[in-house]
C-alpha cells in the first residue's frame, strides 16, 4: 500500500472520460471549473441549434458564425451565475435571441448613419446578407422587424425553436405568465401583419385549404 | 384584431415558424458548423490578462520559451523511447475526480484498457485508477463490486487495492467485493489465480480458479473456500464479459457469495443495463434526439413501440417531434396511449398539437377533445380549451367554438386567451 501510494502517477496520460456522455448539469459544472473539454462538448451539442435561432432572427448573414461563438463565449464567462444548469438549452436559446436583438438595434443605428450619408448601408467590401430569395420568407422577415423585441423573441423561441412556454420563460428570464403574454402578443402581431402581406397570403391560404 | 383572425393565429403562427425553421435547416445543410477550436481560442483569450510587453519581458519570455522547448523535447524523447502506459476509457460512469469513477445507481460501468483488459463496476461501485503503466494498472476499489478480466501478458502487473488489502494479478478473471463499512473483502477467482495480501494476513494468500477468498479486517478472520459446494451447479459467473459487451443485460455481481447475508450493492439482473450504452433518458438530457430516433429505427419501430418501456416510448415520441419526424411521433404517441393509461391524456394533447402543426385541424380538434374528456383538470386544460375554441371556429363549428369560449372564460377569466374568447362570444 505504501509503495503504491508513493508511486508516480501517470493519470494525466490516460484518455479522459468522454464529455459527450455527460448531462448538461455536469458539463456546466465542468465549465465552471474552467474545463475547455466541457465547453467543446457544449458547443458540439448546441451550436447548431443556437445558430439556427440566430438565423431565424437575423437571416443569412456573414457574421452568423461569429455571433454563434459570441453566445458561447458569453455563456463561458457567466457560467458561474447560471441558476439552473439543467436549463442550459433554454439559456443558450435565450442568449441567442437577445444577442440577435442587440445586433438588430446596432445595425439599425448603423444603417441610419449610413443612409444619412447617402451611401450604401452595406459597404463595397461588405457582403450583403444572404436573405432568402423566396418572397414569403422575405416578407416574413420584414414583418418580424416590425414586431417589438420581446414578442419577437418569444415568437421565435415558441414557434421556430418549439420551446414550451416554461422554457421560453427561462430563455427570456421572465415569469411564465409574462412569457405566455409575450408569446400571445408575438403571435397576434405576426399573424396580423402576415394576413396583410400578399406574399404570405397565398402561403397561409394554402395552409387553410390543406386543413379543411 | 378581428376574432376570426385570432382564431387562425395559432395555426398560422406554427406554419410561419415552420417556414423560418425550414430555412434555418437549409442554411445549416449548406454551411457546415465551424469547429469549436475558434470558440475555445476566443474563450481563453478573453479571460487572459492583457499583457504589457517590455523589452526585458521579451528577453525573459524568450529564455523561458527556450528552456520550455528543451524540457518538452526531452520529455518527448523519453516518451518515444519508453513504452506508453496503458490508456483507458470509462463507459457509463461518472468521473467524480480525475481518475475516480462511480457507477450509477441503476447501471453498471465499465473501464476498458488499451491492452484489452476490462473492469466492470456494479451499480454504485466506486473505483479510482491510481496508476497506469505499460504493463498494467493499480486500481483502488473504494466500495462495491468490481469484476475484472485481466489479459495475461508477459510481465503484466496489475493490482487492485481495497482498504488495507491488496490483490495482485498477472492474468485472470475475478470478482472483488469490498464493503468499507464492515471491512469485509471477498474475492472470487473464475480463471487463473491472484494473490491477496494485507489486512490480517501475515503473508500472501494465493487464490486459484474456483476459489473464494474472504476476510474481515476488523475481526482478523479470513479463509479460502471452494466457490461451489460439491454437487452444486456452478452458477454463471456474476460478470460475463461477453454479455456485458454485446447484450443489453449487464453483470450484477450477483454470483458473488454472500455468506454474511449482507445486502450487496448490486442491483437485480433486470434493473441493470448495458454499461456502455447511454440510456434514452441520458440522450434526452443531452439533447441528442437524433440518436434516439436512429436507435429506435435500428431496433425496429414496431418492436420498440411494443417492447420498450412506456417512458422510452414517450421519449421516442418527443425525440421524433423535435427532429421533425412527425409520422413517427404520431405512431409513438398512439402506442403510448395503449401502453400507459396514465400517459394517455397527455399523449392526446400532444397528438392535438402535432396534428395542428401539420395543418390537420379536424384530427387536432378530435385529440384536444379527447384530452379534455380524459383530463378535465389536467395541466394542459387551458391550452386544450383554447385550441378547441380556435379550431372549432376555424372549421366552421361556431356553436362548439362558443361553448369552448364559455368554458375557457369560466375556468380562466384572466387567461391569455380571454380576449379571444370574449371576441367569439360577442360575435352575433
Amino acid at each position: 500500500m505504501v509503495a503504491i501510494a508513493s508511486s508516480k502517477s501517470t493519470v494525466a496520460s490516460v484518455r479522459p472520460f468522454p464529455r459527450a456522455r455527460l448531462g448538461d448539469s455536469e458539463l456546466v459544472a465542468e465549465v465552471r471549473r474552467g474545463s475547455p473539454h466541457a465547453l467543446r462538448a457544449i458547443w458540439e451539442r448546441y451550436a447548431e441549434a443556437v445558430r439556427a435561432t440566430l438565423y431565424s432572427s437575423l437571416g443569412g448573414d456573414p457574421a452568423i458564425d461569429d455571433l454563434t461563438q459570441e453566445v458561447f463565449v458569453s455563456f463561458f464567462r457567466r457560467a458561474a451565475q447560471l441558476r439552473d444548469p439543467s436549463a442550459l438549452r433554454s439559456y443558450l436559446m435565450g442568449s441567442a435571441v437577445r444577442l440577435a436583438a442587440v445586433e438588430k438595434r446596432s445595425r439599425a443605428r448603423r444603417r441610419r448613419r449610413l443612409e444619412a450619408l447617402a451611401s450604401d448601408p452595406w459597404g463595397p467590401g461588405e457582403q450583403r446578407p444572404n436573405v432568402a430569395g423566396r418572397d414569403a420568407l422575405r416578407a416574413l422577415r420584414a414583418i418580424l422587424d416590425n414586431v417589438s423585441e420581446r414578442p419577437r423573441m418569444a415568437f421565435i423561441l415558441r414557434y421556430v425553436q418549439d420551446l414550451t412556454p416554461p422554457e421560453v420563460a427561462v430563455a427570456l428570464g421572465v415569469s411564465e405568465a409574462t412569457a405566455k403574454r409575450a408569446i400571445a402578443r408575438g403571435r397576434e402581431r405576426v399573424t396580423l401583419l402576415a394576413s396583410r402581406e400578399p406574399a404570405l397570403q397565398s402561403y397561409l391560404g394554402r395552409l387553410g385549404r390543406d386543413s379543411e | 384584431m378581428k376574432p376570426s383572425e385570432h382564431q387562425h393565429s395559432e395555426m398560422q403562427a406554427r406554419a410561419l415558424g415552420a417556414l423560418l425553421g425550414e430555412e434555418a435547416q437549409e442554411f445549416a445543410a449548406e454551411h457546415p458548423l465551424p469547429t469549436a477550436d475558434a470558440l475555445l481560442e476566443r474563450a481563453w483569450s478573453g479571460l487572459a490578462p492583457r499583457p504589457t510587453w517590455h523589452r526585458t519581458t521579451w528577453r525573459i519570455s524568450g529564455a523561458l520559451a527556450a528552456a520550455a522547448a528543451v524540457v518538452l523535447l526531452s520529455v518527448w524523447l523519453l516518451r518515444m523511447l519508453s513504452p506508453a502506459p496503458l490508456r483507458y476509457e470509462a463507459k457509463g460512469a461518472s468521473e467524480t475526480d480525475q481518475g475516480t469513477f462511480v457507477a450509477r445507481q441503476v447501471t453498471p460501468a465499465r473501464l476498458e484498457f488499451s491492452d484489452g483488459s476490462a473492469v466492470v463496476l456494479s451499480s454504485g461501485a466506486k473505483v479510482q485508477v491510481r496508476e497506469t503503466t505499460p504493463r498494467g494498472a493499480t486500481l483502488l476499489l473504494d466500495r462495491g463490486i468490481a469484476t475484472s478480466e485481466i489479459v495475461h501478458q508477459p510481465g503484466a502487473a496489475w493490482s487492485l487495492l481495497a482498504g488495507t488489502f491488496s490483490v495482485r494479478v498477472v492474468g485472470t478473471r475475478f470478482v472483488t467485493e469490498w464493503t468499507p463499512t464492515s471491512g469485509r473483502l471477498r474475492v472470487e477467482v473464475l480463471e487463473g489465480s491472484v494473490s491477496v495480501e494485507g489486512g490480517p494476513l501475515s503473508t500472501q494468500s494465493v487464490v486459484r480458479a474456483g476459489q473464494r477468498f474472504h476476510a474481515d479486517a476488523r475481526s482478523g478472520a479470513w479463509g479460502v473456500e471452494a466457490l461451489h459446494e460439491p454437487g452444486e451447479a456452478a452458477a454463471a459467473p456474476s460478470a460475463d464479459f461477453a454479455d456485458v459487451a454485446s447484450s443489453a443485460t449487464a453483470p450484477t455481481g450477483g454470483g458473488l457469495g454472500n455468506a454474511s447475508g449482507a445486502e450487496t450493492p448490486a442491483a437485480s439482473a433486470d434493473s441493470v443495463r448495458l454499461a456502455s450504452a447511454p440510456t434514452w433518458a441520458d440522450l434526452m438530457s443531452r439533447g441528442d434526439f437524433k440518436t434516439i430516433v436512429s436507435e429506435a429505427k435500428r431496433r425496429g419501430i414496431d418492436s420498440c413501440l411494443t417492447g420498450c418501456s412506456p417512458a422510452d416510448v414517450r421519449r421516442l415520441a418527443d425525440a421524433a417531434r423535435y427532429t421533425g419526424e412527425y409520422a413517427l411521433a404520431e405512431r409513438a404517441l398512439v402506442a403510448l396511449r395503449g401502453r400507459s393509461p396514465g400517459s394517455a391524456a397527455v399523449a392526446s394533447y400532444l397528438l392535438g398539437t402535432l396534428n395542428e402543426s401539420r395543418g390537420r385541424s379536424g384530427a387536432a380538434l378530435r385529440w384536444y377533445e379527447t384530452y379534455l374528456r380524459e383530463a378535465p383538470g389536467g395541466q394542459f386544460h387551458a391550452d386544450a380549451l383554447l385550441a378547441r375554441m380556435r379550431l372549432s371556429a376555424a372549421t366552421g363549428r361556431h356553436q362548439a367554438a362558443r361553448q369552448a369560449a364559455r368554458e375557457y372564460l369560466a375556468a380562466h377569466p384572466n387567461g391569455v386567451g380571454a380576449t379571444a374568447a370574449r371576441g367569439i362570444l360577442d360575435k352575433p
